[in-house]
């Protein structure tokens, strides 16, 4: 006799299957002892389950909080005040040291050329020169520019928006 | 009880600016979304944080609700990731309903009734993988399908019920082998 395995009990649990295929089971079952203890155990679990498993009230009020902050910042941001604070000063931390070796000439003398010209694209169309010139003071002054747009964007979501949303509720109370 | 139809229009009257009228959906879907939450980050409030603030954002972005899904579905899935998230973002070792159960259980156990099952149950749930417990929970709490309780959490139908299967199956198991222990200590 084929066993009956513990998807098939499980299925008959939560009425999954046809009525014939539970009929057929249900026969299978009662000349299995053993089908038969395995599926009291998954049964006591199942009970279980469904006692514990019941819908939650929050609290009264829950409605009319949600609906006094409908236009405001959720509370739980990606980024929350200390994270964004600790990643903002990891972000000025680069910038100051990135604009004391600025300001020490430490890159004026970092200039060379890429070279492209090795490429193994052939394109008639274009005319790709054999070499690019590159710059490190241009690329820290972007590395620069993309920290203080960051910075601004961190310091607005993470520290400005979150301190005046809570004196605008402080206040409407 | 109002229709998805009847739904889609509330929608259409609170994007338009009745926002008033967004006060029956969250009256509507708030326990749903609470206990999603609550299954999620298991404190009681930051769970109600959690689930305000799912619904603030399904409000912020309802214009975007294509209505491929239901709303239910689109909601649960922002409260369902909000919560994901928040867990993520904190890390803390938080109290878990299944512990608080256990721990006042456990109490009564060694003055009541040594044998209760229930107490297993719950130390065979705290064994279970975070994704298979909340899989069993989510299940169990029977507002929503197999199939929508997988869209709603991102996961493939067919891994959902495979974890479903598993998760019982190892509880039962675990129970088992508890009983069995428990039998053999007597």
């Amino acid at each position: 006799m084929e066993k009956i395995n513990d998807d098939e009990l499980l299925n008959l649990l939560d009425g999954i299957g046809t009525e014939a295929e539970m009929e057929i089971l249900k026969n299978k079952l009662a000349k299995d002892s053993e089908a038969m203890r395995r599926l009291e155990e998954l049964q006591t679990i199942h009970a279980f389950l469904q006692k514990k498993n019941t819908l939650l009230t929050p609290s009264k009020n829950f409605t009319a909080r949600v609906m006094s902050r409908l236009h405001t910042q959720p509370v739980l941001t990606f980024f929350s005040p200390k994270n964004g604070l600790l990643l903002l000063l990891g972000l000025i931390v680069a910038s100051g040291l990135a604009l004391m070796l600025l300001s020490s000439g430490t890159f004026d003398q970092l200039h060379t050329f890429l070279n492209v010209g090795t490429i193994p694209v052939k394109n008639d169309l274009i005319k790709i020169p054999s070499s690019l010139p590159f710059d490190l003071k241009w690329a820290v002054k972007v590395f620069l520019m993309i920290n203080l747009v960051i910075a601004f964007v961190l310091l607005d979501r993470t520290i400005l928006r979150p301190i005046f949303q809570k004196r605008n509720e402080r206040f409407s109370l | 009880m109002i229709t998805v139809q009847e739904e889609y229009s509330l929608i259409d009257r609170i994007v338009a600016g009745e926002e008033v009228l967004y006060a029956t959906l969250v009256d509507k879907y708030k326990s749903y979304a609470y206990t999603i939450a609550l299954k999620i980050v298991e404190n009681k409030p930051e769970a109600e944080e959690v689930a305000q603030d799912g619904f603030i954002k399904a409000f912020q972005h309802l214009k975007k609700f294509n209505r491929e899904a239901k709303f239910s579905t689109w909601l649960y899935r922002i409260v369902f990731n909000t919560a994901i998230s928040y867990k993520r973002k904190t890390k803390q070792p938080l109290q878990s309903i299944e512990n608080s159960i256990l721990e006042y259980t456990e109490r009564a156990d060694h003055d009541l009734e040594k044998d209760d099952k229930q107490v297993f149950i719950a130390q065979a749930m705290e064994k279970l993988s975070e994704a298979d417990r909340l899989a069993v929970q989510l299940y169990y709490i029977k507002e929503y399908s197999l199939d929508e309780i997988a869209e709603l959490s991102g996961q493939n139908i067919n891994t959902l019920k495979v974890r479903l299967h598993r998760a019982r199956q190892r509880l039962a198991d675990e129970l088992k082998r508890i009983l069995k222990h428990e039998a053999l200590t007597l």
